[in-house]
């Protein structure tokens, strides 16, 4: 008997998966699958809906949240007590961001973001995040971006002005 | 306006329910100001006929009017991709003016259009109309908010713009910003509001079997079923629909009938409105027990409404304690809403 052709496919596939994920990115290595029920513990999204826009944050103890945005991310870690209740900041071990371009995990710490531009993420105005000046420049120019800043000069203040932008 | 097939059908079941509506109502007006079941004159034929036209014609209309509801609810859900911000039908009723104050009505006028039925199906057992003023005054009473209904769903639905930026409900029904009702109700503390939802449950379920067995109480189990679906709906705002989504801050009404939540939301909201309409129900009709063509049989469609809406509460209360059973969110920690 013939073996039905969707069977073959459904075992290449993985393999092929697999094969394409060899030589990825670092971030690659440790990252947990996003379920259809993880939702972003600020907002509350379904997180599997916005691929392109996923942020992680890992914590020490193995616990790993995902959200539908850097905005959201970083509400969460200048208040992480109140979203995970226990957990502060400082027990945070790795946190990723999505680039808009490349459409890949990245480290948060090292990326650059664009504020105030015309793209608009899940959750309204965000923090595009960027791998490289040069890519985060050239988006700036493209889409009336306002300015490029590094992880550690967002502030509340920066997130609170994006939620009140209309 | 987005041409969803949803909006359209919103929109055409609110038309049509509103021309049939105001059809009845001009019939209706007229069986109020001529109607003199004595009389053997050609008009009083003529309305007799006619009433039987215009109830069953209502009827449809109101049961349209109990399901959309739950279409609009619906409608608000599956148009959330198009904004951007919403993740709910929250953020899409946000996205005009007109949008939660179409909410509101639709619940007033889904309780309303219960009444009705329930007030026309006593009337439809006596032989000599007994109640055919009643239900007509009733009728003059409810068509405005229904043709207001359709006036402010037209504005939500035709001049929703698909560029705006909405909240989404995270921010509608959060629990620190006490701004607007949703937050306010958001910020109430989870724990008492828990402690009261239950022990509101458990009198209104003993004055409902009380009621029912003793035939006393009867009013204040109508009174306490109208509450107990004020006290639910808080409830579910600020600690049960915590337990249901298991995150300490989440308290959106409208996530809940997503199909993620395994459409709970739809269920609860079901009962819940069932509970309140029966409830009402026996309030209403319990002024005409003592007419004459009636006696028999209004006893027993008191007792059968209060089964229901005792029943209808105590599985809402069932399923609620197996999601705050089942959940693995814990509310013991001194959260800071």
């Amino acid at each position: 008997m013939k073996t039905k052709p969707y069977l073959q496919i459904s075992f290449w596939i993985p393999v092929l998966l697999l094969l394409l994920s060899i030589g990825n990115s670092y971030a690659e290595d440790q990252k947990i699958e996003i379920k259809k029920a993880d939702r972003c513990p600020v907002c509350g999204m379904f997180v599997y809906k916005y691929p392109k826009w996923v942020a992680q944050i890992y914590f020490k103890d193995g616990s790993a949240y995902f959200y539908d945005g850097a905005k959201d991310m970083f509400k969460h870690i200048f208040n992480t007590a109140k979203y995970t209740v226990g957990k502060t900041a400082e027990m945070m071990t790795e946190i990723y961001v999505t680039d808009y371009y490349e459409v890949e995990l990245i480290d948060a710490k090292s990326a650059f973001y664009v504020i105030g531009s015309d793209v608009l993420g899940p959750m309204g105005h965000e923090l595009l995040p960027f791998k490289d000046q040069e890519a985060a420049q050239e988006f700036m120019e493209d889409h009336k971006g306002k300015s490029i800043i590094r992880y550690q000069d967002v502030t509340p203040t920066i997130i609170e002005s994006l939620d009140r932008r209309e | 306006m987005i041409l969803h097939p949803t909006v359209i059908a919103n929109l055409l079941a609110a038309y049509i329910s509103s021309f049939m509506l105001v059809y009845a109502a001009y019939y209706g007006a007229q069986i109020l100001k001529h109607w003199n079941i004595e009389s053997g004159e050609e008009l009083q034929l003529i309305l007799e006929r006619k009433t039987y036209l215009i109830s069953t014609l209502l009827s449809y209309v109101f049961g349209l009017q109990l399901l959309s509801l739950f279409l609009f609810i619906f409608t608000a859900d599956s148009l959330t991709p198009l904004f951007v911000g919403a993740m709910c039908a929250a953020g899409t009723l946000n996205v005009d003016a007109f949008g939660y104050p179409t909410l509101v009505l639709k619940i007033v006028n889904f309780i309303l259009a219960g009444l009705w039925l329930v007030l026309n199906h006593a009337d439809n057992q006596g032989y000599d109309y007994p109640l055919i003023k009643k239900k007509y005054l009733l009728l003059a009473f409810v068509s405005p908010f229904i043709v207001l209904e359709t006036v402010l769903e037209s504005a939500y639905f035709l001049g929703m713009q698909a560029d705006v930026i909405t909240s989404c409900c995270g921010s509608l029904f959060s629990g620190e910003k006490v701004t607007g009702l949703g937050s306010e109700i958001a910020s109430l503390p989870a724990r008492q509001m828990l402690w009261i939802f239950y022990v509101a449950m458990l009198s209104t379920l003993a004055c409902g079997v009380f009621f029912y067995l003793k035939d006393k109480g009867g009013y204040l189990y109508a009174l306490l079923s109208l509450v107990m679906f004020i006290i639910s709906l808080a409830a579910i705002v600020s600690v049960i629909s915590l337990y249901i989504y298991e995150l300490p801050t989440h308290h959106c009404p409208f996530c809940i009938i997503m199909e993620e939540y395994g459409y709970i939301g739809y269920l609860l909201y079901i009962l819940l409105f069932g509970a309140v309409v029966s409830g009402l129900g026996c309030g209403v009709l319990i002024p005409f027990r003592e007419v004459e063509s009636l006696k028999q049989v209004l006893n027993g469609f008191i007792g059968k409404l209060t089964l229901a809406s005792v029943l209808l509460y105590a599985v809402f209360t069932a399923f609620v304690t197996y999601e705050i059973a089942t959940s693995s969110l814990v509310l013991s920690y001194e959260v800071v809403y």
